[in-house]
């Protein structure tokens, strides 16, 4: 031992009283603040400061202030190594800032520093302006990151897209930043559909909404492309497998997204539900007469598809396939029709009405070979509603009419005025005549 | 100032605006009060940048004369310097009371040199440098 050793030692009893009387009387706050000092440099995080904070009792008014900061930072250092830790920091960082930006006394606070240590008087406006753009400021290089990972990193976009989505701030602050990079995805989709690229926007839509799933914009974008490819390919020879695909690739995308159009009783629930898409900004309905018309080219399939099943002398499981498929048409075309009643007025369905005539015939015609005339009757009835220039309804009408073994006089009534009416078109209705005379002639004797 | 950004407008790889903020640059508190104290520090600061760079790097990265200069800008401007304060965790004040270390401390005896102390020969004589061998031209033309 040399002389030096008692002085040390001693010296070393003070450093660990006064080590210990520091932690008993420094408050979590000053604890954690002490421990962002690291090789003399005092960083915006520490391990250390962050346990020691997250273990914090009490309150201190700079709390929320100093873990925005330290998480902030965190998730910054960890976002450059592409950690998965940081969105964990992201999400918590952009909770605490929002603590602190509904803090009025945080502000109050500020505003006081500033003018006191600046020496200056501090402009009004200028406090109440960085308080009102943080939320979208802090929003922003989430658009950026989504932007740059969109091709090389779409699990780590979407990540982004959920941390900016679910961040406690004003739902229109975020719906803006959402709609900055819609309205620059969108901004191609009228050239796409004017040059045809149909398959190309659908892909890239398509990806996009792997990003950011529940985006109303990108929903209705996606529904109207595959519309007009839909309106292109439905003469061309492979028209019905093409359409048949988009309507079932559409299907499934709303079906992900839980807004599957349900039966006809429930539409007023689902519009709500539409309506609550975020982000906002569409035009009143826009998606209601997209998903209408989805519902359109859902009914079209079905419709050609039961049409072909048919024929005179199909077998029982042809006519329940046609019977079925018209089944599925009309609905799906009711279902339009409550989405959007002004679904007639565009021009590209205009002739929906006549369409929905042929579907009620041909359920009809199913019905007839079935021997089910009063079905028949009533589906032949609805064709003549929803067309009433078409003769073959009125001749289908008749024969329903007149084909049972005991017809009623109300029926022959009817009968003989569908017969006329299809006179009046121009049909050949000599049979159905003699028929009708010959029915009118029987029921007398009975 | 005009055009004033934010320190998150836009993603930059390599930024952490919690790393690069005016305080941090300047090497200055929040806390230092009054345009004059808040101008010397920063003077000093840009001279000691301006001579040895080397010496006052930030989170390893050297500083240069331009970025305080900028950092001064801002740090003297009202809305950027609420962006550097929001950037910056608050100065966490203490006041301990030390009770009687002082008193102690005085009262620690300093170190007292060894009396009984002696040269050790064979260590000393380790420190000495080898003889290097020397070849001298011969004067004398044989």
């Amino acid at each position: 031992m040399t002389s030096s050793e008692p002085c040390r030692a001693e010296l070393q009893a003070i450093a660990a009283e006064l080590r210990a009387s520091l932690t008993e009387s420094l408050s979590p706050d000053q604890q954690a603040y002490a421990a962002l000092v690291k090789d003399g440099e005092l960083h915006p995080w520490t391990e250390q400061a962050e346990a020691i904070w997250a273990r914090a009792s009490g309150s201190d008014p700079w709390r929320d202030h100093h873990l925005a900061i330290l998480h902030h930072a965190k998730a910054y250092d960890l976002e450059m190594a592409r950690s998965a830790d940081a969105f964990q920091h992201w999400t918590a960082a952009l909770r605490h800032w929002s603590t602190v930006h509904a803090d009025d006394a945080f502000w109050a606070r500020m505003a006081r520093h500033l003018s006191g240590h600046m020496g200056t008087e501090i402009p009004p406006g200028v406090i109440d302006g960085v308080r009102a753009r943080l939320p979208r400021e802090l929003l922003e290089p989430h658009r950026d990151l989504i932007a740059a990972y969109q091709t090389s990193n779409p699990d780590r976009a979407r990540s982004h897209m959920g941390v900016m989505t679910s961040a406690p701030f004003d739902p229109g602050v975020i719906d803006g930043i959402r709609l900055q990079f819609t309205e620059e995805v969108l901004a191609a989709v009228p050239d796409a559909v004017m040059t045809a690229d149909f398959e190309v926007m659908i892909t890239s839509l398509r990806e996009w909404q792997r990003i950011d799933p529940d985006n109303a914009h990108f929903l209705r974008s996606l529904l109207y492309v595959y519309r007009k490819f839909n309106e292109q390919v439905w003469d061309a020879d492979d028209g019905l497998t093409r359409v048949s695909g988009n309507v079932a690739a559409a299907n499934q995308i709303l079906q992900a997204l839980g807004v599957s159009p349900p039966d006809p009783a429930g539409v007023a629930g689902y519009v709500d539900r539409l309506k609550a898409l975020r982000p906002g900004g569409l035009p009143p309905g826009a998606l209601t007469a997209e998903i209408a018309r989805h519902e359109i080219w859902g009914g079209l399939v079905n419709y050609r598809l039961a049409s072909r099943r048919f024929s005179w002398d199909s077998d029982p499981k042809s006519r329940r396939e046609c019977e079925q498929g018209a089944f599925r048409a009309v609905k799906h075309f009711a279902m339009a029709h409550q989405l959007d009643p002004h679904l007639a007025l565009d021009h590209y369905y205009a002739a929906l009405p006549s369409i929905e005539a042929s579907i009620e015939s041909l359920w009809g015609l199913c019905l007839l070979e079935q021997k089910d005339h009063v079905g028949a009757a009533q589906h032949f009835r609805r064709a003549t509603t929803l067309n009433p220039s078409d003769a073959e309804y009125y001749l289908g009408l008749a024969q329903a009419l007149l084909l049972p073994d005991n017809v009623t006089y109300a029926a022959l009534a009817e009968a003989e005025q569908a017969i006329s009416r299809a006179d009046a078109l121009g049909a050949e209705v000599g049979t159905l005549r003699r028929s009708l005379q010959l029915r009118r002639a029987l029921s007398l004797r009975r | 100032m005009e055009n004033t950004t934010s320190p998150w407008e836009e993603w930059r790889p390599g930024y952490n605006p919690y790393r690069r903020s005016p305080f941090q640059i300047l090497g200055l508190s929040t806390i230092v009060k009054g345009p004059g104290p808040i101008r010397n520090a920063i003077r000093q600061r840009r001279q000691r940048i301006q001579n040895t760079p080397e010496r006052f790097p930030l989170f390893g990265e050297p500083l240069d004369v331009a970025e305080v200069n900028e950092a001064e800008d801002r740090i003297l401007d009202p809305e950027a310097r609420l962006y550097a304060e929001l950037c910056t965790h608050r100065p966490k004040l203490v006041t301990i009371d030390l009770g009687d270390v002082p008193s102690r401390l005085a009262e620690v005896a300093p170190p007292i040199p060894n009396p009984q102390g002696v040269l050790n020969a064979q260590r000393l004589a380790r420190l000495v440098p080898a003889p290097v061998e020397r070849t001298f031209p011969s004067l004398i033309e044989s």
